[in-house]
């Protein structure tokens, strides 16, 4: 009797297992192991050519010696600023407009959802079109609307190649954060707006005081969402700009790459990489408690 | 009561019976892969040739080769049982492509590179020697001396011998009664009248990164007076330095491009496309470029277009040669690693490849200045014969002798000059830091 019930307990406790099993490889196969192996790598000078030797920190203490990984840092921390605010303001300006009850909701929905479906590669073509200096539909309408002294070589002029790729990842991601923030103001029950309404507060009163921080776990996952993405941007800068010019939009995924495939530094590369990972792990544990802690488990 | 039990498709299988198919079937794979394994050891032991697929990878740039495609359906017809894959990389991202594909053990049996990736390679020891090959004496020597490296040949050359000359668009020149320039002052007055029409004096695609080092190149062998790889050779052997006053003073001349504004305004954000486009549309009139875009660039029959070319005028105004940046085309070779059941076959392409006909096939459909096979004619085109009088002015890339992050660095740093963002001094600097850097990690010049 007793060894029956401890056979189904067991099996109880084996069957999630067993039915995660098959995910729980993926995960460790795709995720665990490469980041395990790329650990373990930072700690070699490896080209691909020759058997990798170890050589402990030294491409942890070049790397902080290396101002073009500074550089690239610093363009990182700045892009994470830019998109992050961007995203953020742009979609909870856009979900709200959308929540109205407006003709063509759902089209509009759609149209600003577009975007993210569309590979980055595309994006990255169709915007160097867009931003041509000599027939890109910028400068053109410029041209045509008689601003020609407006006209500028947007990817090409250090003073704009940055703001130009971020105006783009805005344009590419914002739709995915309204899509968020609509789920979230969709929870919010009518009746606090109403009863707020009949208590006199404003339309303005009514969205710091109840819309805001009925949004903070949307605006979390939003924040974080967006704060691990610009942290870890590559596919836009490498197609638009290559982390120019003049190392304008360089950003630390850039010389992580240049430095794998161009220098063969396949070991130095690895520990940029294992840098950024710490980084962003600890950004992201920052994102979460300054929300306040638990807020995402609470929904 | 009788449970009700669904009845049966004929066409599902049981469990056992899937079980029983796929274990069949994978009992027939293992004795397949063991049948090939053994086979190809077999071949290996009493060296019957080769059949299955080559892997040939090869880079594209602006203008791909319109021969290759012809050349290999012709090598199939005549080996059956051999199939060639042609696999194709942008050239600005060979190096990442290429090193990935062989961090991932991809078959790679013959490579298609430029004399700087190749002396990479070949001093990594991830090239194959070719000294024994017997077919090298169809080559002109001096396109062999290239790929000669620590006294080894690494690779055999195909196309022509050619390199960046000053393309110009002459119907500009003769619109506004202008002649060629001889000097960087007549460029400057020709730029003078070029920019009152809206016209840019050079375009160039500047936002590929790589393509700057060529201006360099064109300068310094006029600073070095003509000396540009021995002093080159000299700074990367330590006997001279990136700060001596001829080096400074080759940076310095393109950067004074950039501040005379003989660029396009919008240089920084063209590619090869773009840059195409302006020389043929008449937004600039010279462009720096590579003789293979001559031939596409005449059949375009553009309006108002009339293509010339010349070397770049006299730019430090005493008595010097012009002289232009070059080598042979492309260079075949093979990888250390490749399966020694191949490299006979691989072999047999390159020889292929790189025969007198294929070379003929080249010219005819790229076009070239001087073909690399000594017995080959140069094409009939008025760009190509001009450039063969002036062969004798070819000097080899220099970036083919630099370690890979000296040419970052002096890609980088003249992207940056040429718009004012840093002197020809502070690049110097900062070129000889990084040398001093290799030096220090154990680089040492392969000569």
């Amino acid at each position: 009797m007793a060894a029956g019930v401890s056979r189904r307990r067991w099996k109880t406790a084996l069957k999630p297992l067993i039915w995660l099993a098959p995910a729980l490889l993926l995960l460790c196969g795709f995720t665990y192991l490469p980041i395990s192996l790329e650990f373990i790598l930072s700690f070699f000078a490896a080209d691909g050519f020759a058997s990798p030797k170890w050589i402990g920190l030294n491409n942890y203490f070049e790397a902080f010696h290396d101002a073009d990984f500074w550089g690239a840092l610093v363009n990182n921390a700045w892009y994470a600023v830019w998109t992050v605010t961007g995203k953020l303001s742009l979609s909870l300006l856009i979900a709200i407009l959308l929540n109205q009850r407006i003709r063509g909701r759902a089209v509009l929905r759609s149209i600003f959802f577009l975007p993210v479906v569309l590979s980055f590669v595309a994006v990255g073509i169709i915007w160097t079109l867009i931003y041509n200096y000599d027939y890109g539909i910028i400068n053109v309408t410029l041209s045509a609307l008689g601003l020609g002294w407006l006209k500028s070589d947007w990817l090409g002029s250090p003073e704009t190649a940055f703001g130009a790729v971020v105006l783009v990842d805005l344009w590419k991601w914002t739709g995915f954060h309204v899509v968020i923030y609509l789920a979230g103001l969709q929870s919010i029950p009518s009746d606090l707006q109403e009863a707020a309404a009949l208590d006199g507060a404003g339309p303005w009163q009514r969205f710091w005081r109840i819309t805001v921080p009925l949004l903070k776990p949307f605006t979390a996952i939003n924040a974080l969402l967006a704060t691990l993405g610009s942290l870890s941007v590559f596919d836009l800068v490498y197609v638009m700009t290559q982390g120019g010019p003049v190392k304008a939009t360089d950003v630390v995924m850039i010389e992580v790459y240049n430095q794998a495939f161009q220098f063969n530094h396949l070991g130095y590369a690895a520990a940029m990489s294992a840098i950024m990972l710490v980084l962003i792990v600890l950004v992201s544990v920052i994102l979460l408690r300054s929300f306040g802690q638990g807020t995402l488990e609470r929904r | 009561m009788k449970e009700f039990v669904p009845p049966r498709p004929d066409s599902l299988i049981t469990r056992r019976a899937f079980l029983r198919r796929t274990g069949g079937a994978g009992l027939a794979v293992s004795l397949l892969t063991s049948a090939s394994f053994f086979n190809r050891i077999s071949r290996a032991d009493t060296g019957q040739s080769y059949t299955g697929n080559l892997v040939l990878i090869t880079q594209t740039g602006a203008s791909p080769d319109k021969a290759l495609p012809s050349l290999l359906a012709a090598y199939q017809k005549a080996h059956p049982g051999i199939q060639v894959n042609l696999v194709q990389y942008p050239e600005e991202k060979f190096v990442a492509l290429y090193t990935a594909a062989q961090a991932a053990g991809e078959q790679i049996d013959v490579l298609m590179l430029n004399g700087q990736d190749l002396r990479r390679y070949a001093t990594s020891n991830a090239l194959t020697s070719l000294d024994d090959v017997s077919f090298k004496s169809r080559f002109l020597p001096e396109a062999l001396t290239t790929f000669t490296i620590d006294g080894k040949l690494w690779g055999f050359p195909s196309g022509a011998l050619g390199g960046f000359i000053v393309f110009v668009n002459k119907a500009i020149l003769q619109k506004f009664n202008l002649q060629l320039p001889a000097t960087y002052d007549d460029l400057k007055s020709i730029a003078a009248v070029l920019h009152k029409n809206g016209i840019a004096p050079f375009t160039h695609p500047g936002k590929i990164i790589y393509m700057w080092p060529v201006w360099f190149f064109t300068t310094f062998a006029q600073t070095s007076n003509n000396r540009s790889i021995e002093r080159t050779i000299e700074i990367l052997s330590g006997k001279g330095k990136f700060t001596d006053a001829d080096f400074v003073q080759g940076l310095d001349l393109v950067f004074q491009f950039g501040r005379d504004k003989m660029f396009s305004q919008s240089v920084l954000g063209l590619d090869f496309g773009n840059a195409q486009t302006e020389l043929l549309t008449g937004k600039a009139c010279f462009y720096l470029f590579h003789d293979s875009i001559a031939k596409p660039m005449l059949e375009s029959k553009a309006a108002n277009f009339e293509l010339d070319s010349m070397l770049m005028p006299n730019l430090v105004g005493r008595q010097i040669e012009s002289q232009f940046p070059g080598g042979p085309g492309v260079v075949l070779s093979i990888p250390a690693k490749i399966d020694p059941s191949r490299k006979q076959a691989a072999l047999d392409l390159i020889d292929f490849l790189t025969s007198d006909d294929a070379d003929q096939q080249s010219i005819q459909l790229n076009g070239g200045a001087v073909p690399v096979n000594a017995a080959v004619p140069t094409a009939p085109i008025s760009i190509y014969t001009k450039e063969k009088a002036d062969i004798s002015k070819l000097v080899i890339y220099l970036d083919w002798f630099y370690p890979p992050e000296i040419t970052k660095v002096l890609q980088e740093g003249l992207q940056a000059g040429v718009i004012g963002r840093t002197t020809a001094e502070a690049l110097a600097k900062s070129l000889q830091a990084t040398l001093d850097r290799l030096v220090s990690g154990g680089y040492k010049f392969a000569s």
